[in-house]
């Protein structure tokens, strides 16, 4: 016998492909004859085969991958301790029976390896500060967690208490204890949950095969915070209990609506698993009773179908075991459950999580005063209640799932809610739990792919994998393809990747076209429309697109939420050619259009209420604004979406109005926590130019020159290279105020000089941003010493912005500060009292704009222009009254020590001499 | 501390970062080249690691040489030595192997990233088993 060689290798390798799809009965005919067709290779065919029934009796290369899973070995030491024998493999990882490895003589531990693996330094360093703070969890029913770690190599490991006993549900069922027994043993596990949440520590994943019982009836809740550690690691948030074994799209059966929808994770969460497990307890079954449902079948019942009366749950079948079980006979089994005691599930199992048990507590109370046959503080439905629910039914509940665990990673805030008829409802959850395994699919590849030169990744390039990934898949349906892409160009959106954005929505239109569902094409168009005018475009294009997208929409309460989303884009189009006044009207249109939706979703109504700030903000509306931003704040928190992107955009856009407020001190709070949440994706590179540029403005106005300047080169340096041109336009500007500041007149001129083409290229002559140029441009000039052109720029630079304004467009918050500029050229000029008409004026503005009680710097430039205009014309008194109210303006907005303000102080003691 | 699959190709990804220029324009060619890698990584560790002795011997019985279940690093060697060379011949084969046994990857996974039909794969399977089964009795007998 000898090693065959490359060529008789490809000579024979079809013939062997041949013989081995043959059966075994016939493949003794296939190689005689080819023996005699082909002597010599013929017979080496024979000797491979019959080589490989050897190999096969053999097993050889059958065993277990010595580097794959389940690779560790009895004897191995993990941190303090010594792994003895694999107790279990669950969805999670492999939990090993540990000890002590130092000989100490300690109760044994489980110890168990999580399948995830932290990629960052910062990843493991927060699972490791987790376990810590967990580990003081101390509860008589709660399984100890003892310690956690993290190997060399990333492996997270949680050591815990090892219970040697069964799951609930089958000791209840072994040691047949009746429904009293049963509900003081669930009283138990109550306690421990109250402990938890007291501790603000919510489980999660309760579970039978969570909950243990060991011989000596000792009740203990395992799992506990493991779901809270990932959760706060990786921002699975919502989604871990579709997501996190594995990967594959699961049947969520103990999940709560809420952690399917992707609403808000709450004590109230746990609630309705603990409900579902007392149900389970004593009906013998889960209220979903999940045999042969489908994924989306599930996922209905879990969100939509009011579960069977416990009562009612027990009949059928096995009903006669079932009550055998529980010491009783099913006819006294059914009386036992009916009445107080189903309406006390009943309430721990609403899917509204707000009509449940606040507390575990009260739910535990409740309890406690069934058994002791005192009446129940729950409400049984009404009848109004139960018929309610027949209307409720319409509602299909939207597995955001993994495509929300894509956006929890990439930041995005959630996918657009769509509404079908009852027709397509199934089809419809069917079609989102595909591109939810689709997505699966996308994920776990991008996960896997996701450190190719072993640094963290970057949301980029996660978003050009993702991209990459779709387009390639084949196995994605048109639909979904589109949908993943709107989905794809919008975090470019957010990520100020317009160019890129715009290229992937553009496919995702085009794409759209061949479609057969209108509200998909119609979104597509808007969600094009909306990219393209970011992009800059200014054109027909955006507003068409848009006004397309609207046409095709269908109507209808369910797809009020998709047009509400149209109409929020289109807004934003009519706000970036100018036209604010239908900017805001069409995000009014859009909030009353989302109240008819028959859908609840509270990542609509935030990205309205973000939006309905900009939208004030944009109008130079800086009042309204900030208190929407304001409310939009408070919800998102309410969300836990504190931590997105879109809380980047939120403290960007907060913090933006308020320097505009000339709030400056609260403004550089806000902004240093835009940038800190973007920093937390371990990426300095992450930070948006546009929030650099703006931290860079509120430095300015804080005096910090080389601050500002830094960042502001950083910002434009960045706008750059994305290809960002508003971002550019406005660094260049800020750097040109920066550089004049400094005192460096030839630089700011340059940097002048350079934005003035890309402003032309890029906006309509009407912009007011040229306004703004201009009265650079005059200050410049007025620092150089000709006051002629510098009095006659300023006075083009208001024509050109009072003409904006007229126009319906913005403008409005740059009024103040110019009519300031240009009183301050007149002044030099010698045309005193223009000076005092313009100061007064921008000063009146100023006041109407803010909130009463507020003070800015803006007011106080006002004031001391206007004191300095005043005193010139020999006012005196009138004078210090302005100078002293600009000193206060100062110190309440920079600060008593900033320059600005002791020189109104100083002014205003001057003067009283 | 052992290893377990997904701590082990984030691990596969940091070495071959120091690989110059390798372009990866599609996942099935990537995962290929990764699960080779991981082989090396493996049979490093498994060289590293206090091996306890579970067979893995060759031995000849009288019906003729008989290869157990390889976990020793010695026999990975062997294997990989075998696999390298079985790569030169059939490229496909090698990385089936390295995927399933190395890796861990079931006929249905790997047949997903390469596109093809779970019948195809195992075929390849069965052909890369004969080759290395071949090879490395050869070896012994020699």
């Amino acid at each position: 016998m000898s090693t065959i060689s490359r060529n008789q290798w490809q000579e024979i390798n079809p013939y062997l492909d041949e013989v081995l799809s043959l059966p075994e009965e016939e493949r003794a005919a296939y190689l005689a004859k080819f023996e005699q067709e082909r002597p010599e290779l013929g017979r080496l065919l024979k000797e491979l085969i019959e080589e490989h029934a050897v190999l096969n009796d053999e097993a050889f290369l059958c065993g277990q991958s010595p580097g794959g899973f389940g690779a560790f070995v009895p004897g191995e030491v993990a941190g303090a301790y010594r792994l003895i024998s694999l107790i279990g493999e669950g969805g999670m990882g492999t939990v090993w029976l540990a000890e002590r490895s130092d000989g100490r003589f300690e109760r044994k531990v489980a110890i168990k390896f999580l399948r995830l693996s932290l990629g960052t330094q910062t990843g493991s360093g927060r699972f490791k500060r987790e376990g810590r703070i967990l580990a003081q969890l101390a509860h008589p029913h709660i399984a100890e967690l003892i310690d956690a770690g993290v190997s060399g190599i990333g492996q997270p490991f949680i050591v815990l208490e090892h219970i040697d006993g069964q799951p609930i549900d089958a000791w209840c069922d072994e040691q047949r204890l009746d429904v009293g027994a049963r509900i003081a043993l669930f009283l138990d596990v109550l306690s421990a949950v109250s402990h938890a949440h007291a501790n603000l520590v919510v489980h999660r994943d309760i579970k039978p095969s969570n909950v243990l019982v060991r011989n000596d009836g000792c009740v203990k809740l395992l799992d506990f915070g493991i779901a809270k550690l990932l959760a706060e690691d990786s921002e699975l948030g919502s989604v871990t209990q579709l997501t996190m074994d594995g990967g594959s799209a699961l049947t969520p059966q103990y999940a709560a609506p809420e952690q399917i929808t992707g609403g808000a994770i709450t004590t109230a969460t746990d609630v309705y698993a603990l409900g579902a497990l007392l149900y389970q307890l004593l009906a013998g079954k889960h209220p979903t009773s999940s045999e042969a449902l489908s994924p989306a079948e599930l996922v209905k019942a879990i969100t939509d179908t009011e579960p069977p009366r416990l009562s009612e749950a027990t009949t059928g079948g096995s009903s006669t075991a079932l009550a055998e079980k529980r010491s009783t006979t099913q006819e006294r089994l059914r009386r036992e459950l009916r009445g107080d005691l189903e309406t006390v599930i009943g309430k721990a199992l609403k899917k509204n999580p707000s009509e449940r048990y606040a507390t575990v507590g009260a739910f535990a109370d409740d309890l406690r005063r069934f058994l002791k046959h005192e009446p129940i503080s729950a409400r049984p439905d009404s009848l109004l209640y139960r018929a309610g629910k027949f209307l409720r039914r319409n509602r299909t509940a939207v597995v955001l799932g993994t495509l929300a665990l894509l956006g929890t990673l990439a930041g995005l805030t959630g996918t657009l809610l769509q509404a079908r008829t009852a027709r397509k409802q199934r089809d419809f959850a069917f079609r989102q739990l595909a591109r939810a395994e689709a997505s699966n699919e996308l994920i776990s590849f991008v996960l896997s792919d996701a450190a190719p030169s072993g640094k963290p990744f970057k949301v980029n390039d996660l978003l050009h994998r993702a991209e990459r990934i779709v387009k390639e898949q084949s196995a994605v349906d048109e639909t979904t393809r589109v949908e993943l892409l709107d989905a794809i160009g919008e975090q470019y959106s957010t990520q100020d990747e317009t160019a890129k954005s715009v290229q992937v929505l553009e496919d995702a239109y085009q794409l759209s076209r061949r479609v057969p569902d209108a509200s998909v094409r119609a979104s597509a168009a808007c969600n094009l429309a909306n990219s393209l005018a970011r992009s800059g475009e200014n054109g027909q294009r955006p507003e068409s697109l848009f006004q397309e997208g609207m046409r095709e929409m269908p109507s209808g309460p369910e797809y009020a939420s998709l047009r509400a989303d149209c109409l929020l884009r289109g807004s934003e189009v009519a706000q970036e050619r100018g036209d604010i006044k239908t900017g805001i009207a069409r995000v009014l249109d859009a909030q009353q259009v989302s109240q008819e939706s028959i859908f609840h979703n509270k990542v609509l109504e935030l990205s309205i209420a973000i939006d309905t700030a900009s939208a004030y903000r944009v109008a130079g509306q800086n009042r309204e604004a900030t208190a929407a931003y304001q409310r939009a704040a408070e919800m998102l928190k309410s969300l836990g979406r504190e931590n997105t992107q879109n809380a980047v955009v939120l403290f960007n856009n907060w913090a933006y109005a308020l320097n505009q407020l000339g709030r400056p001190r609260e403004a550089e709070k806000l902004y240093q926590r835009a940038m800190s949440i973007s920093r937390d994706s371990d990426d300095d590179d992450a930070v948006s130019p546009m929030v650099l540029l703006n931290y860079a403005k509120t430095l300015r106005t804080l005096g910090r020159l080389q601050e500002a300047s830094g960042y502001a080169e950083q910002a434009s340096t960045r706008a750059k290279a994305k290809g960002f041109a508003l971002a550019l336009n406005q660094a260049l500007l800020e750097r040109a105020r920066i550089y004049r500041e400094i005192g460096e007149i030839d630089q700011s001129d340059a940097m002048l000089r350079e934005v003035e083409p890309l402003l032309r290229h890029d906006l309509p002559p009407t912009h007011y941003a040229f306004a703004v140029l201009e009265i650079e441009q005059a200050q410049n000039k007025f620092r150089r010493g000709d006051l002629k052109a510098a009095l006659r720029m300023a006075d083009d630079a208001l024509a050109t912005d009072e003409k904006s304004i007229k126009a319906g467009g913005q403008g409005s918050d740059a009024l103040p500060g110019l009519l300031i500029s240009r009183a301050t050229i007149e002044l030099k000029a010698d045309a005193g009292d223009r000076a005092v008409a313009d100061a007064s004026r921008a000063v009146r503005l100023l006041q109407e704009q803010a909130e009463p009680g507020t003070f800015s710097t803006q007011r106080g430039r006002g004031y001391m222009t206007l004191g300095n205009a005043l005193k010139a014309q020999g006012r005196l008194e009138e004078a210090r009254q302005a100078f002293q109210l600009s000193g206060a303006h100062f110190e309440n907005a920079l600060g008593a020590d900033h320059q600005e303000t002791r020189s109104a102080v100083q002014s205003a003691g001057l003067n009283a001499k | 501390m052992s290893i377990g699959a997904t701590t082990l190709l984030h691990q596969a990804y940091i070495e071959m970062a120091g690989r110059d220029g390798v372009d990866f324009p599609d996942r099935a060619r990537f995962m290929g080249y990764a699960a080779r890698v991981m082989r090396g990584l493996i049979i490093d560790h498994a060289r590293s690691r206090s091996a306890q002795k579970r067979g893995g011997q060759f031995h000849i019985t009288s019906s003729g040489v008989v290869v157990e279940q390889p976990t020793d690093h010695l026999e990975l060697e062997h294997l990989s030595a075998a696999l390298d060379e079985l790569a030169e011949v059939d490229a496909c084969l090698a990385e089936v192997v390295d995927l399933k046994f190395f890796c861990g990857f079931t006929f249905a996974e790997i047949a997903g990233m390469r596109n093809v039909s779970e019948r195809t794969v195992q075929r390849q399977w069965e052909k890369a088993r004969i080759y290395l089964h071949r090879k490395l009795s050869t070896e012994i007998e020699n």
